[in-house]
């Protein structure tokens, strides 16, 4: 790959070079996953409404979130970096996975007590969705964490229906084992990026 | 003889200003709509801070370049990003490397 090829996926990948965007992630998943899976295994009504409020929460103010952890952590040690937004096209495609990954998990949810067929198919859908925008944010960021997700959800959505799960455990099986994982790999990116990179005095960033 | 694959002529000479090494990469970082500080930008050309600055300026002065200064809070921030000129100008300066290598190709 030529050099200029090579700044241009660096910026690009720069979102992740921290790691904060998966340790908040991460640590949504493995929220809305417990959650999930704990509304399942008890007769508690309320856990399950508490999952699908967190789900909007983490949805409303995550980016924001990750933002402010930026700019506190990140910009004052390697700099700022803004990318374009995603243009009309992306947006586009992003919303209709998202929106046939969640489609599913409502159609999924009402019909949780039928066939295996529909279990087998509720399942598919959802992890490949998920695993789509994984590696598409693998490819175009260059960065080589998010192939292991993309794998791991697969991993899981297999493993769930191997397991003859309905589909909404299967999803709280699958939003917690890569929830989990991306917490901790996302911990371990940020803690290391924040050791490599001291805060830059003064004189440095003038 | 074998004639080059492509039509590429000597006669436009690549774009001087984006052609030296330190302003390229520069316009490397930028290009696709980016913008970005000059810490991020010294961290990634690996040009010292008046050196930096110097090319900044001139890019700016071609009209290549936009500098814009903005607050975050009470910190100032001074983010550069490339104008439709310079954007174009750059994807000039590669087509015109991607042909120059395609017409020295080795059969």
């Amino acid at each position: 790959m030529d050099e200029i090829t090579e700044i241009q996926r660096r910026t690009v990948g720069y979102w992740f070079v921290d790691g904060i965007t998966e340790t908040v992630a991460g640590t949504a998943m493995v929220l809305i996953g417990g959650l999930q899976l704990l509304a399942s295994t008890t007769t508690n009504p309320y856990l399950d409404h508490a999952a699908t409020a967190l789900l909007f929460v983490v949805c409303l103010t995550a980016g924001s979130l990750i933002r402010a952890l930026k700019e506190r952590l990140t910009y004052p040690r390697t700099g700022y970096l803004a990318c374009p937004p995603p243009g009309w096209r992306q947006r586009v495609m992003s919303i209709l996975v998202a929106a046939v990954v969640v489609l599913t998990g409502v159609i999924a949810a009402d019909h949780s007590e039928q066939s295996s067929a529909w279990t087998i198919v509720a399942l598919t859908v959802l992890t490949t969705g998920i695993c789509a925008l994984l590696t598409r944010r693998a490819r175009h960021s260059a960065t080589r964490r998010y192939w292991l997700y993309a794998a791991l959800a697969m991993a899981a959505g297999a493993g769930s229906m191997a397991a003859g799960l309905d589909p909404v455990t299967g999803v709280a099986v699958l939003l917690t084992v890569l929830g989990t994982v991306s917490g901790i790999l996302g911990a371990v990116t940020l803690a290391s990026y924040l050791h490599r990179h001291p805060v830059l005095n003064a004189e440095a960033k003038a | 003889m074998n004639r080059p694959a492509t039509n590429f002529r000597f006669d436009g000479d690549p774009d001087r200003l984006i052609h030296e090494p330190a302003r390229l990469k520069i316009m490397a970082v930028l290009s696709g709509g980016n913008s970005a500080d000059f810490v991020y930008l010294m961290r990634e050309t690996g040009l010292t801070r008046g050196n930096l600055s110097v090319q900044l300026t001139r890019l700016a002065e071609a009209g290549y370049l936009q500098i814009t200064k903005t607050f975050v809070g009470r910190t100032p921030r001074t983010t550069a990003s490339l104008t439709t000129a310079g954007q174009e100008a750059f994807t000039r300066y590669r087509a015109y490397l991607t042909a120059l290598l395609d017409a020295t190709k080795q059969p």
